[in-house]
Formats: structure tokens, C-alpha cells, sequence
């Protein structure tokens, strides 16, 4: 068990390294940043100086050194464009993200679980055969086009919600709702088929013949032992969920880091864009960490896999 | 499942709850939407025309463009007079205060220009002409040019901003663009980058050409999309939107909804395709200028104008708008006729056409129209559409790699043809993708001397040699189009600097 | 063969394969079959709405575009582009994908550990800020989309098949062929690779799905094929902003990418049933 866990987090500790090189080597050496951080009518003289100063006439592996000897003491550098640290930047536009993503996967979940096991229990009915169509429909649909129907449809047409903005609960439901549904499908599906799994293990016949009530053995035997899987696969779909937020933030106008982002990416503000891959990135990372670390403390037939 | 129901159940209760008082209307705030964020509010530190737009209501300039007299008019200062080309003398008004309390002088005029003379300014570029402002007294200044200076008061009226040199002094040049104190008659509350700008009128302003906020507070509103956009203006959550920022196909909706209407004025803003005539790019194709020819016969665009831009625009022949002072309407036309374009390109070696890079940042049908009609004559496109993001487009003019784009120029506002010309024309500006040493002499010469029908005549000569030479293909001039709330009075300028001031509602 | 004819036997499965039948003879027949020219603009026509609408014009039954091009043909050649890019895709990310699940899984220890890295790197990231990335510093083209959706999605292939392959080569007639003298190539490819094969394709029409939806989130954010190629999510997103104006504009291309990307995934669907029941959660 303990052997498991170092070994995970040395080898979380090599994915970060990993993450690092890639960040840096594709962002800086992709495009000139002093000509991006000059102004558009700089001279070759002032494209120099910015250079020496940002250290980039140093060979490649010494800009890397440098910069990562930043980033370990939380220095992104500056932004091109904003002029303020990058780190505040994306520091500033986190909890908009969190709150949005929080209430997004539970949303996914409160709606993906149930509607999953009832498709298992039900397997082949009428019901099971509704959840399986939502689902395939549900990852079938462009997120942004769903956003904007739930704005025609609720916001402009019944004026239930605010059509976009940021601030109170009441502005949350709408992008967390097209988010929610574009995580759901996934979830929906292992659920039903962990269920599934689950329910036609021994103990649980053992359980149904030896008349124990049915909700029991749904929700205290069965929903247990298919909570790992689908523990796990929240951890990984965290990335889809974040891309997907990317997209959510622009529909309503959301300020969260995904259009930062994006913001960053088009106008080729390089540290933000470090800054925001970085700590996303490494945010998925240990959330998955701590998945694995749990479940193989729940579970320890897991092993490193 | 019978637990999973009710919480579904409690949980869209919940929702409906919330969402109820939003229904309440506000109507002592003005909401505008605009389109993206903006970098810093300090006008000094970006070439964005939403900080522009935003200047002009929290802070005042010396003289001001009045758009319904379409006129100059003393504003900071009481009066003004030139006591030679190069020289004008202001005396300011007296009594008025910034929004922290700091009273408006000499010293505050004279320091807001060496903000601008710092090269560390983004701008300053802009005001390398100025010299210096020299303090008479208290209550009188003196802008001295280096050179006899033209465009003096444009400049001074729209981008000659009047900062607090205290307050400046304090919070640096950064702290000031998030947190900005002017004279106007708004004054700076919040900003929050992503979401909204927050101001509200400032009691003690002095009114002027300008008068006092009608409405206590203004909420602008950082909207991306623009469906969202006008979602929120069909909902009530916005009551304005930055003119420019609805497309013409909007149009109808607007028109349909009773609580909702909108107004369009001329602008400033001139649409053209710029060509790489000197090969900037490393594509050679439009140095010819049989080719340049060819690809100003492509394009129909009485055609574009009538259909895509529903009417909102006038044909144009120059690249100077027919706002601006020297103006020449009298210009080599080529008429819309493929068939000559087609000939044309022959002529100069490519019967069969050829591929190039086309960049657009704006207007997206259009930006797709032109790629049509290329396509017909047979010069095949690779459009690369960089989304409404201007920054990045103007930093690949600037670093000359734009072979072919299809581009719109507001000239600041300033309504002198050396706006739009200078930028473009003149060979040592990084914009430049094509003149003659004529052109150069030509623009050289009037930026120095005051003389108007001199100056005309000047401008005159180098638009007719750039028709002639057929360095770009000049599309329209636009209308610029704002949708708002029926019950709001509030009319777009023609230099297309929002004066939300002015909005008022009606009931 | 008897691999359709068994996938015909479940009802959805079948109707999947109807669409992606359909959505190849469309790809394939488009110059046909389509009334217009895709690229052809006419100003003046344009924004026609469907022909039985009020103001419809008979000529153009789906109406035209903001440009006057006509929408039925832009989606008839839409198709070729989507499947290119779902193919396209589905083909770069799949060899990549399952010749790094092959080496991680069979050889195990160092390389393995090397893969599993990678994996666990390559999932840690954003999958729309790294092809954001990708084609702002590539540059927009349809290749460029293509690669930035290739290198995003190839970690589902690895991961599975890596699986997939560590519990193959435990088998005995693994062993037995090992016993005979049969080198590593030939075990990995010969031998291993058919037994992962049903997986490969159950994963493919997953991938194939993810790429299309993708590709127009890509153009939502400005990053797509370029706006003169007739693409689903290019044309989705262009008219995403006239939505309350003119509904037919958007609906159509995402009916579009609805019906296909529901038939391959109905598809799927019927042969994970057919071939592995348990493949497709993990995916």
C-alpha cells in the first residue's frame, strides 16, 4: 500500500515535470514574446533590450531553468497585455470557474446516478431505453448551441433566468445546467454499467434472497461498491469538464479562467496562457492523485495501473 | 429513486425562487453592453476604442467635439486661440475639480502632456508633434508644437487626456488605468475585468458643452456574444449596445419588438482591403499592379452594400473618409467588372488565378463576400478569421505580414484625412504596404503647414495618385448602428464616441 | 459479415448504421447530389429562408446562408469535411494511440511506465485549450484542426488498449506462441493486435463523435477550419450569433452533426454489445 502511494506521487511528481517542458517549450519557443509584449510600432533596438531583459538571448535549457525557477515560487511573469501578474489574473477569475464547475458536476451527478441506476435496475425497459437515448443525445449536441437554446428558450422567451452575467445564484443555473448536461452522459453510462456489474455479483443475490428490502441492497450494498468507478471517472472527467467550461464561460459571459484562456491563447499573452495550462493542469493532475490514493485505500486490490 | 425525485423537484423550486426578483426594473441606471474586455481604462495606455468611448465620459479635454453642431467648442478650457501655427494659447475654466477633489490647472494640463511625452506611453507616438504646454499662469496655458501643427485641436479634442497629477502621482501609471479620476460627468466606482465597469455621475461637475449626466449610474457590461448580447437587450438586462456591436441582420428583430428600437449615424470609419504592394509579406503577387487593378474590379460593392449591409453604408472610392478634411471624391473608379479582372490578371501572368492569405477580423459576411468574389476572378483565399480581435490583426500589420485583408480604420476620431492617410501611406509607418516617394512628399508637407486650401489641395493630389496606383481596394463608409430600449433617448455620434452623459429615459 | 449481420439484429445498432451508411453515400455522392455550388455566393439571395416558409425560394429548400450560398448543398459537402475530420482524427490518434498502448502494455515495466506518464500527462490537460494552443501557433487549416484534434484524443486509445493488451498477453496461447519461438513483432501485431481489434473500433466511433462536436467547438472559439470551407461546426458557429433572428440558420448544421454523430454513436453502441460490454464505459 505505502510503496503504492510514493510511487504515485512520484510518479505525479514526473508528470508535473513533464507538464512544465510542455507548456514552456510550445509557448515560447512558438512565437517572438518581445514582439508580442512591444508595441506595435517597437524598433529591432527595443525587441533587443526586451530580450536581454526577459533573458531570452540565453540558450533554450537556461530560459527553461529560469522559468521554472519562477514558477516553483509562483511567478508566472507578467501579462503582455494586462501588465499585472499573470498568477493574480488567474487567481482573480478562479472562484468564478470553481463555482461554475462545483455546481456543474454536481448537477451531472444528482441527475446522471439516478437516471443511471434506475436504466440498470429497469435494464431493457422502456426507461432504460430513454436514460441509454438522453445520453447518446446529450454527447451528440454542441455545448455552446445547447447554451444558447437554454438562453432563447428560458431567458428570453419564459424569463425564468438572467441570459447571462455573474453574481448571484440565479445566474448560475443556466450555465451550469449546459454544463451539467454536457458532463452527464458519461457518468450516466458507467453508472448503469457498474450497476449493472454490481447487481450480478453474488452478495447481492445472497442479499435479495436472504430478504433484505430492495432499497437496501440498491442503496447500501449495490451504490457502494459501484461508487469507485464512477469516483474514478470524475477524476478524469475533470479535463472534459474544464474544456467544456471553456466554452459555458464565453456563452454567458462568465469571468472565469476558461476565457481568460482563450483571451490569452487569440491575443498571445503567453504567461496568462502558462499560468492558467499550468495550474489547470496540475489541478486535474492531483485531483485524479487523490481519486487513486482513495480508491486504492477503499479498494487496495487496486495496484498501479 | 423516490429521494432522487423530490431533490430534483426541491432543487428546480429553488431555482424558480431565485429567479424570480430579477424582474425588477431599474431605471435609474444605464447598462451598455460592450464586446470584450478591455486591458486598462488609462486612454493613454491602449489603442482600444472601448477605453476610448469610456474617456470621454469620465473624463473631459479641452475643447470638444460637440456631435450634434458637429462642431469644436471650448470645454476644460473657456477659450482658446492660435497666437501662431505652432502655438495656441487656452485659458481654463475656473472652479472645476477632479472626482477626488483635486482642483483642475495649469500644472494638471501641463502634466497630463508629459505623461504623453513619456515614451514609456503607449501613445505617445501620437503627441511627438507637441512640444510642450507652458504654464502662464494659474488659469492660462500655452501648447506649443514643434512644427506648425494642423490637427492641433482634433488631437486636443479627442485624445489629450487630463489626469490628476497628484492622484497619478500616487498610484503610478498602473494603478491609474484601474482605477482612473478625471473631470467628467461620470466618475470611475468598479471594475471588474471580465464582468463590468461601474460609474456613477459625479455630482459636482461643471456641466460645460457636455452638461451633466442624466442618468445617476452607468453599468457597462462585458458581453462576448452576440446573441447573448441581444438576449439581454430583448430581456431588459441591458439597455444599450455599444454602436458597432450589432450585426445588420439583427436588424428586423429589433425592429419587431415593441420596447426596443434603433438609430444609426455616419461615421468616421472607413472599410477597405489592403494589398501588399511591396511585398512585405514575402507574396509578390500584388506588386503588379495589374494585379491591384484586377482585384478592385472584382469586388461589387454596391452589391455588398445592399444586400449584406441592408443600406447602412456609402459606397467610397478613396482611401480618406468623406468625413474627413481633404477628402477627394474626384478619384479613378473601378467599376465592378470581373471580366476585366480576369483580363487583367492575365495580363500579368496568372490566367489562372492564384492562392493567397486573406485575413478579416470584423464583419465576418462580408469578410466572406470579398473571398467570393475573389474566388470568381480566380484568386482563391485562405481566409484566416482572427475573430473580432483587433490587437492581434493591427500586430501583424505592424510586423508586415499581411499579404491581403480586409480591414476598417475609425481614424481616432480625428476628422483630418492625415488620420487615415499618415498611418497607412506614409513610408516609414509600420502600417505601410505600398506608396510613391510623392505620396510621402505630398503627406509630409501638410502635416506642417495650416493653410486649409493648401492642405486640401495636397490631400487632394495624394489620394488621386493612390487610387491611381490602386494600393487598396476602399469599400464603404459605414453607418454605425445602435440597438436599444424604445424608452431610451440617446443618439449615436458621429465619431463614434458613445456619450452615454447624454441617454435619458423618457418614462 | 457475420459481424453485420449480427450487428442488424439490434434494432438501434441497425438504425446507426442506416445513418453512417447514409452520411457516407452523402460524403461520397456530394457533387451529385447537391443542387448548388457550396461556394457559390449570390448576395442577393441571401438569408433566404427554407422553401416552405414564408419568403422561401423552391430553389433553395434549407434556405441560404449569410452570403447567399445555399445551405442544403453546404451541408451535403459539410459532410466530406466532418467525416475527413472525424476520420482523419479517429486514423492519426488511433495509431498513435494503440501502437503506445501495444508497447506500454506488452513490454511493460520502463516503456510501461513511460506510456502510463504520458497518459497521465495528456489528460491533465484542457482538451480545447491545447488545441487552442495548437493551431494559434500552427495556424488555422483544416490539416492544422485535424492535428490539434489528433493530439487530444489519442490518449483514450492508449489507455484502454494498453489495458486491453497487459490482460491478452497472460493468455495461453500467448505463452504457447512465445514457446515456439515467435519474436515480439510478430506476437504484438499478429497475434495481440486482432484480439484488441473489436476495442479499437468501438473506440473509434467514440473518437469519431468527440472530433466532430470538437471541431465545432473550435469554431465557436475562432480556432475551426477556415469560414469558406463548408463545415458543420464552421457553419454552426457562424450563425450561432442570429439564432433568435433566423432559427433555420443554426439548426440545420446541428441537426447535421446531431443525426450523424447519434448514428455513429447508436453504431457503436451495437457493436460494443456485440463484441465487448465493458469496453465502452471506460472510454
Amino acid at each position: 500500500m505505502r510503496t503504492y502511494i510514493i510511487k504515485r506521487l512520484l510518479n505525479a511528481l514526473l508528470t508535473l515535470f513533464l507538464i512544465t517542458l510542455l507548456t514552456f517549450f510550445f509557448l515560447a519557443l512558438a512565437k517572438d514574446p518581445a514582439r508580442m509584449m512591444a508595441g506595435p510600432e517597437a524598433s529591432e533596438e527595443d525587441l533587443m533590450g526586451i530580450r536581454r531583459e526577459l533573458g531570452l538571448d540565453r540558450p533554450v535549457h537556461l530560459q527553461y531553468l529560469m522559468w521554472l525557477g519562477r514558477v516553483v515560487q509562483g511567478d508566472f511573469g507578467r501579462s503582455y497585455v494586462g501588465k499585472t501578474a499573470a498568477i493574480n489574473m488567474v487567481a482573480e477569475r478562479l472562484p468564478a470557474t470553481l463555482w461554475l464547475t462545483v455546481t456543474a458536476m454536481g448537477i451531472a451527478l444528482v441527475l446522471s446516478i439516478p437516471l443511471g441506476m434506475i436504466a440498470a435496475v429497469r435494464r431493457g425497459s422502456l426507461v432504460d431505453a430513454l436514460v441509454s437515448a438522453l445520453g447518446v443525445s446529450g454527447q451528440a449536441m454542441p455545448l455552446f448551441w445547447f447554451g444558447i437554446m437554454l438562453i432563447i428558450v428560458f431567458g428570453v422567451n419564459l424569463r425564468l433566468f438572467p441570459v447571462s452575467g455573474y453574481g448571484t445564484p440565479a445566474h448560475l443555473v443556466l450555465p451550469a445546467v449546459t454544463l451539467g448536461v454536457y458532463t452527464m452522459p458519461v457518468i450516466m453510462r458507467l453508472t448503469r454499467s457498474s450497476f449493472l456489474d454490481v447487481l450480478s455479483q453474488d452478495y447481492i443475490r445472497t442479499a435479495k434472497a436472504k430478504g433484505v428490502p430492495r432499497h437496501l441492497v440498491l442503496f447500501k450494498h449495490a451504490l457502494r461498491n459501484a461508487a469507485l468507478p464512477i469516483v474514478l471517472m470524475v477524476g478524469m472527467q475533470l479535463g472534459v469538464l474544464v474544456g467544456g467550461a471553456v466554452v459555458t464561460e464565453t456563452v454567458f459571459s462568465w469571468p472565469g479562467i476558461g476565457r481568460l484562456a482563450v483571451d490569452s491563447v487569440v491575443t498571445g499573452d503567453f504567461p496568462v496562457v502558462q499560468a492558467t495550462v499550468m495550474l489547470l493542469a496540475a489541478a486535474i493532475m492531483l485531483m485524479n492523485l487523490v481519486a487513486d490514493i482513495v480508491v486504492a485505500f477503499i479498494d487496495p486490490r487496486i495496484h498501479f495501473h | 429513486m423516490k429521494h432522487s425525485v423530490i431533490r430534483c423537484c426541491s432543487l428546480l423550486i429553488l431555482a424558480l425562487l431565485i429567479a424570480v426578483p430579477m424582474a425588477e426594473a431599474k431605471k435609474d441606471t444605464l447598462v451598455v453592453a460592450f464586446d470584450r474586455r478591455m486591458m486598462t481604462l488609462d486612454n493613454n495606455e491602449t489603442t482600444d476604442r472601448s477605453s476610448l468611448v469610456l474617456y470621454h465620459n469620465w473624463g473631459d479635454t479641452l475643447v470638444y467635439r460637440d456631435p450634434v453642431k458637429r462642431e469644436m467648442v471650448p470645454c476644460l478650457a473657456e477659450s482658446y486661440q492660435f497666437i501662431d501655427p505652432m502655438t495656441i494659447e487656452m485659458k481654463l475654466r475656473k472652479g472645476v475639480t477632479f472626482h477626488n477633489g483635486e482642483p483642475f490647472n495649469a500644472e494638471a494640463v501641463r502634466y497630463s502632456m508629459e505623461i504623453l511625452k513619456d515614451p514609456k506611453t503607449l501613445n505617445y507616438g501620437y503627441f511627438k508633434v507637441f512640444k510642450e504646454v507652458q504654464v502662464i499662469d494659474d488659469h492660462t496655458v500655452r501648447l506649443v508644437s514643434d512644427k506648425p501643427n494642423p490637427t492641433a485641436l482634433e488631437m486636443i479634442a479627442n485624445m489629450f487626456s487630463i489626469y490628476p497629477p497628484g492622484y497619478y502621482k500616487k498610484v503610478g501609471r498602473e494603478g491609474f488605468g484601474k482605477s482612473p479620476v478625471g473631470t467628467g460627468p461620470y466618475q470611475f466606482v468598479s471594475w471588474k475585468q471580465d464582468t463590468e465597469v461601474v460609474f456613477k455621475a459625479y455630482p459636482n461637475y461643471f456641466g460645460g458643452p457636455k452638461g451633466k449626466a442624466k442618468i445617476p449610474n452607468l453599468l457597462i457590461r462585458i458581453i462576448p456574444e452576440e446573441v447573448t448580447r441581444v438576449a439581454e437587450l430583448m430581456t431588459g438586462g441591458v439597455d444599450l449596445i455599444r454602436g458597432g456591436l450589432v450585426s445588420p441582420e439583427q436588424i428586423p428583430l429589433i425592429e419587431k419588438n415593441p420596447s426596443l428600437k434603433i438609430d444609426s449615424d455616419e461615421i468616421l470609419r472607413t472599410w477597405y482591403i489592403t494589398l501588399d504592394s511591396i511585398g512585405r509579406s514575402g507574396v509578390a503577387f500584388f506588386k503588379d499592379k495589374r494585379v491591384r487593378q484586377a482585384v478592385n474590379h472584382a469586388i461589387d460593392k454596391d452589391e455588398i452594400i445592399q444586400t449584406v449591409l441592408k443600406g447602412f453604408a456609402k459606397v467610397t472610392h478613396s482611401a480618406a473618409n468623406s468625413l474627413h478634411f481633404g477628402y477627394e471624391p474626384n478619384l479613378t473608379v473601378y467599376p465592378y467588372d470581373p471580366a476585366k479582372a480576369k483580363k487583367l490578371l492575365a495580363e500579368a501572368g496568372f490566367p489562372n488565378g492564384f492562392t493567397v492569405d486573406y485575413y478579416a477580423y470584423r464583419d465576418k459576411s462580408v469578410a466572406e463576400a470579398i473571398s467570393g468574389y475573389l474566388t470568381a476572378v480566380g484568386i482563391k483565399t485562405n481566409m484566416k478569421w482572427l475573430g473580432g480581435q483587433w490587437d492581434v490583426m493591427d500586430k501583424n500589420l505592424a510586423a508586415g505580414s499581411i499579404p491581403l485583408a480586409y480591414l476598417s480604420w475609425g481614424s481616432y476620431s480625428v476628422f483630418d484625412a492625415s488620420s487615415i492617410l499618415n498611418r497607412f501611406f506614409m513610408s516609414d509607418n509600420p502600417q505601410c504596404y505600398g506608396t510613391t516617394p510623392e505620396v510621402d512628399k505630398l503627406l509630409a508637407e501638410a502635416n506642417i503647414i495650416v493653410d486649409p486650401l493648401k492642405r486640401k489641395e495636397l490631400y487632394s493630389r495624394a489620394q488621386k495618385i493612390i487610387a491611381e496606383e490602386a494600393y487598396w481596394v476602399p469599400l464603404y463608409n459605414a453607418k454605425v448602428v445602435s440597438a436599444m430600449a424604445k424608452n431610451l433617448n440617446f443618439k449615436p455620434s458621429y465619431d463614434e464616441i458613445d456619450r452615454y452623459f447624454t441617454a435619458a429615459y423618457t418614462d | 459479415m457475420i459481424l453485420l449481420k449480427r450487428l442488424l439484429k439490434y434494432k438501434s445498432g441497425s438504425i446507426g448504421l442506416l445513418i453512417v451508411i447514409l452520411l457516407l453515400g452523402t460524403a461520397l455522392l456530394a457533387p451529385l447530389i447537391a443542387p448548388h455550388d457550396p461556394y457559390q455566393q449570390s448576395l442577393r439571395k441571401r438569408l433566404t429562408p427554407p422553401s416552405w416558409m414564408p419568403g422561401g425560394d423552391p430553389d433553395y429548400f434549407l434556405g441560404t446562408d449569410l452570403i447567399g450560398r445555399d445551405i442544403l448543398s453546404r451541408i451535403i459537402y459539410g459532410a466530406r469535411v466532418s467525416l475527413m475530420v472525424g476520420v482523419c482524427t479517429v486514423a492519426l490518434a488511433g495509431c498513435f494511440g494503440v501502437l503506445l498502448g501495444l508497447l506500454g502494455g506488452y513490454y511493460g515495466g520502463k516503456i510501461d511506465y513511460w506510456v502510463i506518464t504520458l497518459i497521465n500527462m495528456m489528460w491533465s490537460f484542457p482538451f480545447i485549450l491545447l488545441a487552442l494552443v495548437i493551431v494559434v501557433v500552427l495556424g488555422t487549416s483544416l490539416v492544422n484542426v485535424i492535428i490539434a484534434l489528433a493530439a487530444t484524443s489519442w490518449v483514450s486509445f492508449a489507455r484502454i488498449i494498453r489495458g486491453e493488451v497487459m490482460a491478452i498477453k497472460a493468455r495461453e496461447f500467448i505463452q504457447a506462441e512465445r514457446a515456439l519461438g515467435a519474436g515480439d513483432l510478430r506476437i504484438m501485431f499478429r497475434l495481440i493486435l486482432p484480439n484488441v481489434s473489436s476495442s479499437m473500433f468501438v473506440l473509434a466511433t467514440i473518437e469519431f463523435v468527440r472530433a466532430i462536436i470538437r471541431e465545432s467547438f473550435m469554431s465557436f472559439l475562432g480556432v475551426g477550419v477556415p469560414p469558406t470551407v463548408p463545415s458543420w461546426g464552421g457553419m454552426l458557429a457562424e450563425s450561432r450569433a442570429f439564432m433568435l433572428v433566423m432559427w433555420w440558420l443554426a439548426a440545420f448544421p446541428g441537426l447535421a452533426i446531431f443525426f450523424s454523430a447519434l448514428g455513429v454513436n447508436l453504431m457503436g453502441d451495437g457493436l460494443r454489445d456485440l463484441l465487448d460490454p465493458r469496453i465502452r464505459s471506460k472510454a
